[in-house]
């Protein structure tokens, strides 16, 4: 099956802004008169749509670092804003569905998933934990020291952002379920360890409907092991549905540099509409549904 | 003009002590986390309909929790409410479309619902099928036995 998401591929509007940020990079170059290349230049821009079909990248520069060591999981200052790519699709892709320790209703739910496809993303809602890496116009992480907390921003969606607290705290005793959830990180080396409480059931953890209910616990490991490459890991921790906690395979994000959000209201401009009124042939939009 | 003042300061009054009252039930940390809409164990959550025979309905309310093992819950919640004395899903497994075929050629699975209360009337069956069951708006249609009684009911998820 095809990677099925809200905002999916629009070629024509990928050559628009493509044409129109070479153009930007043009008139930049023409005024400055340089290039301005560091010593951690990013691969050139892939372009919306994670890359695919794209030329191979060259060496990746090493993962670049605050002053106190600790890595930089979004934009490095002094170069271009960046973003990182879709990259996790379906979460049990490693081991494959039948070592997902399933509920049998979990199992029944995903297969039914499977035909009905309603996905709550594909009707503006926001989708939290691994689904924020699933659509192709990206993520962007921006880090507040100051704050002491990590915004993980996303577009695709309702345009809205995740809050992760960095400072220590821990979970409130009543979370009101969302569907973003309360995050907590904390760093264990390099890699940034976060831990998501309080999620509803109103989204899906991924493309293909991965189910889960409000007693999930949700971990998520972020490893930028170098400039291009964030590696992302989840455990699911969720008696709710799953007989035990699972781990899913290491998914691999790319860095796509130059690729800043833009406003993107799902609400009035929704890129996948055949989704919402029936037309996707291999989609059975005939039973009655309210979002 | 008096009586209308009277009644502006009684209703501006008690907007502000159920304000206060809230305030601190939340610092509290006593203030209950609202039930939001479930979708994803298929019975959790707030059921509504009728049951009853071609002749006369009767409405019908039915809660339902999921802790990861067992429903529990209640019909009718309220001073009279039946607590549900057993709640179980039957599923009898589809079959997904293989990779790269149209979705639509999958068979789904199919949720059969048994439900089980002591009513005052005595000990009452329902027995039904969820339709469209991941979706927020799924619904339970089925049968109901009471004894000699029987007839149909029909819920709706909330």
């Amino acid at each position: 099956m095809s990677f099925r998401i809200n905002g999916r591929d629009d070629s024509a509007m990928r050559m628009t802004r493509l044409f129109a940020k070479t153009a930007i990079l043009g008139l930049a170059i023409v005024l400055t008169g340089n290039i301005g290349v560091t010593a951690q230049a990013p691969a050139p821009a892939q372009g919306r749509g994670g890359g695919r079909g794209a030329a191979a990248a060259p060496p990746s520069a090493p993962t670049p670092r605050r002053a106190d060591g600790k890595p930089i999981l979004g934009s490095v200052p002094g170069q271009p804003v960046g973003g990182w790519g879709a990259g996790v699709t379906t979460l049990p892709r490693g081991g494959g569905l039948d070592e997902v320790p399933f509920q049998p209703w979990a199992r029944a739910v995903y297969d039914i998933r499977q035909i009905d496809q309603f996905e709550p993303h594909t009707r503006c809602k926001a989708s939290g934990v691994s689904r924020q890496f699933s659509t192709p116009y990206g993520t962007e992480f921006v880090e507040v020291p100051d704050l002491q907390r990590m915004y993980i921003m996303d577009n695709g969606g309702p345009n809205s952002y995740r809050i992760i607290y960095l400072d220590g705290r821990s979970f409130p005793p009543s979370i009101a379920p969302t569907n973003y959830g309360y995050s907590i990180g904390h760093w264990e080396g390099d890699t940034l360890v976060v831990e998501t409480r309080g999620l509803n059931e109103k989204f899906w953890m991924d493309t293909r409907g991965t189910p889960h209910t409000a007693q999930l616990k949700f971990t998520e490991r972020f490893t930028r092991s170098d400039m291009n490459t964030l590696k992302y890991q989840a455990t699911i921790d969720d008696p709710g549905t799953y007989t035990k906690p699972w781990t899913t395979t290491v998914f691999e994000l790319r860095w796509r540099p130059g690729d800043e959000l833009f406003e993107y209201i799902c609400q009035q401009s929704n890129y996948g509409p055949e989704l919402m009124v029936g037309s996707q042939e291999d989609v059975d939009n005939t039973r009655f549904f309210v979002p | 003009m008096r009586l209308k003042s009277v009644r502006a300061f009684i209703l501006i009054g008690s907007v502000a002590c159920l304000v206060a009252w809230l305030a601190v039930a939340e610092r509290k940390g006593g203030l209950a986390v609202t039930a939001v809409a479930q979708e994803g164990y298929p019975l959790a959550g707030t059921w509504y309909g009728d049951y009853g025979t071609a002749s006369q309905k009767s409405d019908l309310t039915v809660v339902m929790k999921w802790d990861g093992k067992s429903v529990t819950g209640t019909v009718n919640p309220g001073p009279n409410a039946i607590p549900i004395k057993s709640a179980v899903m039957d599923i009898t497994p589809g079959k997904p479309a293989p990779e790269g075929r149209n979705s639509t050629t999958g068979i789904p699975p199919v949720f059969k619902v048994h439900l089980e209360f002591n009513a005052p009337g005595g000990p009452t069956v329902f027995e039904g099928t969820i339709q469209n069951p991941v979706a927020g708006n799924r619904r339970i249609s089925g049968t109901w036995t009471r004894g000699a009684e029987r007839g149909t009911f029909q819920l709706r998820h909330l």
